[in-house]
């Protein structure tokens, strides 16, 4: 399998089972459905398991306990079953377990639609459930960046003990692209001498849990935890920066919205405007330095999304009020062209060229 | 090689079914095209379960051809449950009066089950049953598997398959080469399934260079943005 001409939806099972995950649980969801689809075919193949849970709610507590046993495990879903699995979500980061978590995000708010949107970027990067929490987030704009995004995913899940979200959308999980599977790269599983699969009377047990009986314990594993936090936002954003460092105009995009708004800048760059565009690859970390930093040369930004404006809150986080943020966007399913993206470039250019 | 000539299929019922994403709602549509210009032709999108990209996409970009597409209510909507159209039963009559009839099955053996219902009328119009295969797919990456999803489709759908198409393609990016390198795969399969190779589909400005009869298509798939 050199070059395949393959769905996203079924780039992440295949990058994910090359990965060394061996357990998949889920439930079935259009957009996504074709992961476990893919996952029942191959995981009986390299003695792996595939199992379709009575629902979300079972699903994201098996990954839960198949993590704790210190195995690569990965769920998926999209947006409304994302939404159950939040709970079991708190648990897994309360337990600083690793694992692998897939939304191939459909129209919401409620049942909502079957079509393409990034409108739960903010559940994903804010409140994927409660308690003071925080996900890593990944959101790749390719077929080929599904598969090296979930390998990458398993890598920083087992080094920082963390849930990995990658944010995908119907349009990315269903469209096909050819991958080249022998280019990725992958991180090897590390030891994991904290997991519960059994000490055999050699060690002390090892306990998962994350209830705390006193107030105190919970507040510094809190901390703890924060210190973690504080590295990863240190050592491991990511972005496409694509003809930023000259540019009157940055645009914020991410995912398939990166896609279009990529052609934007080309077509503004023929007429003469200085267009560029600042794609955050992880969402959570998200690269608020670099947009600073740009914010000193560029005249004003533009956040591109499926929603009603999300991330644009967190563009005018990083500017900091140095320079105007505008945002545009389409919502309930329905893509912008890459013609509406370079229209609302023109507009803002109109008052700075 | 020689060309593969379409007229041999006007006027008859012609059931597409294969592995999803191996290019069948395509090959459909672009057989339907090149049908419509012979006589009338019914496309019946016959896909119950992919959600984006189905051959109703491709509904008012036939120009001259004399193409009607049938598809279920649903279709592209937000309505997520499998449906089929009554005109369904309509177009099949009009085979009896000599139009051609393509189904674009979608879904592997499951989207095949429903054409169960349909199995007598089907059976009596002696029904060009293609299978069509991608090698370049990963769940048919080899022609042993392939053939395993020819007879889980065969079963659902309680069709006998009556010839093989090779739609080898890894989209844009494909070369006459690579069309090449799945000869011996599709003669393998050939072996297999003890059936005849129709044609080799080809989107290249180069035709490959291969055994058998050619057929060059377009891309008719729905751009998304």
């Amino acid at each position: 399998m050199a070059k395949v001409l393959i769905k996203g939806n079924e780039a992440v099972a295949e990058a994910a089972i090359r990965s060394g995950c061996k357990y998949y649980f889920g439930y079935p969801i259009t957009p996504q459905t074709e992961i476990a689809e893919y996952m029942a075919k191959k995981m009986p193949k390299v003695g792996g398991l595939c199992l379709q849970a009575e629902s979300e709610v079972a699903a994201i507590n098996m990954v839960y306990g198949a993590s704790a046993s210190g195995v690569r495990v990965m769920t998926s879903s999209s947006s409304p079953g994302i939404s159950l699995k939040s709970e079991g979500v708190s648990y897994i980061v309360g337990c600083d377990l690793p694992c692998v978590i897939l939304n191939v995000q459909r129209g919401g708010p409620g049942l909502g639609g079957i079509q393409p949107s990034q409108s739960d970027y903010y559940q994903a990067t804010k409140a994927l459930g409660h308690g003071d929490m925080q996900l890593f987030v990944l959101a790749p704009s390719s077929v080929q960046e599904m598969a090296q995004l979930t390998a990458d995913a398993f890598g920083v899940a087992d080094k920082y003990r963390m849930p990995v979200l990658i944010l995908a959308d119907g349009a990315l999980g269903q469209m096909m692209e050819p991958v080249d599977f022998d280019a990725l790269h992958f991180t090897p599983e590390p030891e994991k001498p904290w997991a519960v699969n059994g000490h055999a009377g050699k060690r002390k047990k090892n306990i998962i849990t994350s209830l705390f009986l006193k107030p105190e314990e919970l507040e510094s594993n809190i901390l703890e935890r924060e210190k973690k936090y504080k590295t990863v936002r240190e050592n491991e954003v990511r972005f496409e920066n694509y003809m930023c460092d000259d540019a009157d105009i940055v645009i914020v995009s991410f995912g398939i919205t990166a896609r279009i708004s990529k052609a934007a800048v080309n077509e503004a760059r023929k007429k003469g405007i200085k267009a560029g565009l600042l794609r955050p690859i992880t969402l959570s970390p998200f690269p608020t330095d670099e947009l600073y930093r740009l914010s000193g040369s560029a005249s004003a930004f533009l956040s591109v999304e499926l929603n009603m404006g999300q991330m644009v809150n967190d563009v005018k986080l990083a500017v900091q009020c140095r320079k105007p943020v505008h945002f545009y966007g389409r919502t309930g399913g329905s893509l912008m062209s890459s013609e509406d993206v370079l229209e609302q470039i023109i507009k803002i250019s109109g008052g700075l060229l | 090689m020689a060309m593969f000539d379409v007229s041999s299929l006007s006027g008859r019922v012609v059931v597409v079914v294969g592995h999803f994403g191996s290019g069948k709602t395509n090959v459909s549509v672009n057989l339907a095209d090149m049908l419509g210009k012979i006589n009338k032709t019914y496309l019946i999108d016959y896909d119950n379960v992919n959600p984006y990209f189905r051959a109703a996409d491709a509904a008012g970009t036939f120009g001259s051809s004399d193409v009607t597409v049938v598809s279920g209510e649903f279709v592209n909507t937000n309505v997520d449950i499998p449906s089929v159209s009554p005109l369904v039963y309509s177009a099949l009559c009009g085979a009896d009066n000599g139009h051609s009839v393509i189904f674009d099955v979608g879904g592997d053996m499951t989207g095949a089950v429903s054409l169960g219902f349909l199995h007598d009328k089907l059976v009596a119009l002696d029904p060009v049953v293609l299978y069509v295969f991608s090698a370049f797919r990963p769940l048919t990456d080899s022609p042993e598997a392939a053939y395993q999803i020819l007879k889980e489709i065969e079963a659902s759908s309680k069709l006998a398959v009556t010839a093989l198409v090779n739609n080898s393609n890894i989209g844009a990016y494909t070369t006459a080469e690579d069309i090449e390198s799945t000869a011996g795969y599709a003669e393998r399969l050939c072996d297999l399934s003890g059936l005849p190779l129709l044609f080799t589909s080809y989107m290249t400005d180069r035709a490959p260079d291969v055994k058998g009869e050619i057929l060059k298509i377009n891309n008719r798939t729905k751009i998304l943005f």
